[in-house]
């Protein structure tokens, strides 16, 4: 996927899952350990997402011979940069904030759908079996960001799936 | 480099240890990879070995600064679908708790409740992959039993 494809869908991304955090965030029990390990996580995808966005000059920075820490921080500039530029969309269909946490925040759960769905078109058509995908995401800096971003999403909804299962055992 | 590498209490905890984070990262990678291709949808399982995946590297960094590096470190072929996976690295990352449990230096005798947490992940992603294993652990520490 171009540069321009990418970024816009991560901010779809992003916005997604800020509504998601929102959501949870309003949860009655802020101070309980699930929801807490949730929202760290999700706190989390923004920053990953934001260098994944910032990668691809990443190179130059490190022949300059900046060490590790300024070329994380050069990608995060970058990234907010970049993503800055493409509009961030509204999310469709969002229902207004409830106190209490009785599902899986929707929006959560169609992020994941884009973030993965955005990782496959990066990856490129044709190359989507799954030894080829691990390639990628071993070998490519962008991959393996976005695989990042997608493990602390699952993790984020595993945990509050976690909770909600311990609520309905009581 | 004759020496037999995987001996449970043999070595120093470090290397070991960090070898358990590589396998775990590849099985982590392995499994999300699989997962996107609709090979094997598991999103709940990759998420679990990766919580466990955490602690061990949590654990690895409490050591860091007493170990060097390995330069002769094999990657390996994890398989997720292999039941004897859990059954091993379970077996490992107790020994290592184990040993970090009676180390003199306290910050390494933290790193035991880092493994711990990483067991009870690890289990917890066995739970979703093999739902028919038994959940009881084949191996226990006598500290575990009560």
């Amino acid at each position: 996927m171009a540069g321009p494809a990418l970024y816009a869908e991560l901010n779809a991304v992003r916005a997604l899952v800020a509504h998601g955090l929102a959501d949870v965030s309003t949860a009655s029990e802020m101070g309980q350990f699930w929801i807490r390990s949730a929202c760290a996580r999700l706190a989390a995808i923004d920053a990953v997402l934001v260098e994944a966005a910032g990668v691809p000059l990443a190179g130059v920075t490190m022949l300059a011979g900046i060490s590790m820490l300024a070329g994380r921080r050069v990608r995060m500039a970058l990234g907010r940069r970049r993503l800055a530029r493409h509009p961030t969309p509204g999310v469709p269909g969002h229902t207004p904030r409830r106190p209490g946490l009785v599902i899986v925040p929707e929006t959560l759960l169609h992020a994941r759908v884009r973030l993965v769905s955005a990782t496959l078109r990066h990856v490129g058509s044709g190359r989507w079996s799954a030894p080829e995908l691990r390639r990628a995401a071993l070998a490519d800096p962008v991959t393996r960001r976005l695989a990042e971003a997608d493990l602390l999403l699952c993790q984020a909804v595993d945990c509050m799936e976690r909770y909600l299962d311990d609520l309905a055992k009581g | 480099m004759i020496a037999r590498r995987d001996d449970l209490f043999s070595g120093r905890v470090a290397p070991r240890l960090a070898r358990i984070e590589r396998e775990l990262t590849a099985a982590v990678v392995d499994a999300q990879s699989r997962d996107w291709a609709a090979d094997r949808p598991d999103r709940v399982g990759f998420a679990r070995l990766g919580q466990a995946r955490d602690e061990v590297r949590r654990a690895v960094r409490r050591y860091r600064r007493f170990s060097g590096f390995s330069l002769f470190s094999r990657r390996r072929v994890a398989d997720v679908d292999d039941p004897y996976f859990y059954a091993d690295l379970r077996r490992r990352i107790e020994a290592c708790a184990a040993a970090a449990r009676a180390d003199r230096s306290y910050k390494r005798r933290a790193a035991a409740t880092d493994l711990e947490y990483a067991l009870d992940w690890l289990a917890a992603a066995q739970e979703v992959s093999h739902p028919q294993a038994p959940s009881r652990p084949l191996f226990t520490t006598s500290e575990g039993e009560p």
